[in-house]
């Protein structure tokens, strides 16, 4: 990872992402000082011409002198809000559409069936379940 | 649909430079980012910040995209709130 340019630009390039229609960089520092006062940070990724976005949301808190990820949703969202694939850390639901437990519970999944399936919370493989659905 | 700018890409170290560079936090500005964020789910679902909060979060519906949202960024309002207006704060605002 020596080599990586930061922020979503290579979020997308790492993920082989279509490059996204609008100027992220110019919204990036607002977001920067968003997560660092308020412990949120939004992003959007929109690509109007495939009609879809991708939406990221991460809440953080301290804990014993470590940042974590507290709470976080990630959605693929075609235009007119139709979730495509969606992950999040609510906690409601224990087990997956096989009825068995979750293997990361709160960790889950809504598969592009509305199943809820198990997930491992990392924004990177939620990445790459995504990246299918937006071509 | 009009072509948007692009910004060129940034390279890790101008990305570091720029971030490490950046002046006072405009606290204002991003405030009202939020609570302009708040409006537009309000108006959406025409309903108040206050009652999806008390009512829908921490339910079985919240389990939507806008929701979960919605839920993060009350909190981070509330965050605000906390921030704010804190006991200590306004002591030392009253006195000085």
């Amino acid at each position: 990872m020596a080599d990586c340019k930061p922020g979503p630009g290579n979020l997308c390039a790492s993920a082989k992402f279509p490059e996204p229609e609008i100027d992220l960089i110019s919204s990036l520092d607002d977001r920067i000082e968003r997560a660092v006062s308020f412990g949120t940070l939004p992003l959007l990724l929109l690509w109007p011409s495939l009609n879809k976005k991708f939406s990221i949301r991460e809440r953080y808190v301290f804990l014993q002198n470590r940042l974590h990820i507290d709470y976080y949703s990630y959605a693929l969202v075609e235009m007119g809000d139709r979730a495509i694939i969606r992950a999040d850390s609510a906690p409601h639901h224990e087990r997956d559409y096989h009825r068995k437990l979750l293997t990361n519970f709160p960790h889950h999944l809504h598969d592009e069936n509305k199943r809820v399936c198990s997930f491992s919370g990392e924004l990177e493989d939620f990445i790459n379940l995504a990246v299918p659905h937006i071509r | 649909m009009p072509k948007r700018k692009k910004s060129p890409p940034l390279t890790k170290e101008q990305f570091l430079a720029r971030v490490m560079s950046r002046e006072e936090p405009d606290r204002e500005k991003i405030i009202k980012d939020i609570l302009e964020e708040l409006h537009a789910f309000e108006m959406k679902y025409r309903m108040r910040s206050e009652i999806f909060f008390k009512f829908i979060v921490g339910t079985p519906l919240e389990d939507q995209p806008d929701f979960l949202d919605w839920g993060m960024c009350y909190r981070e309002y509330l965050q605000i709130f906390q921030t704010q207006f804190s006991p200590e704060k306004i002591a030392a605002d009253v006195l000085g």
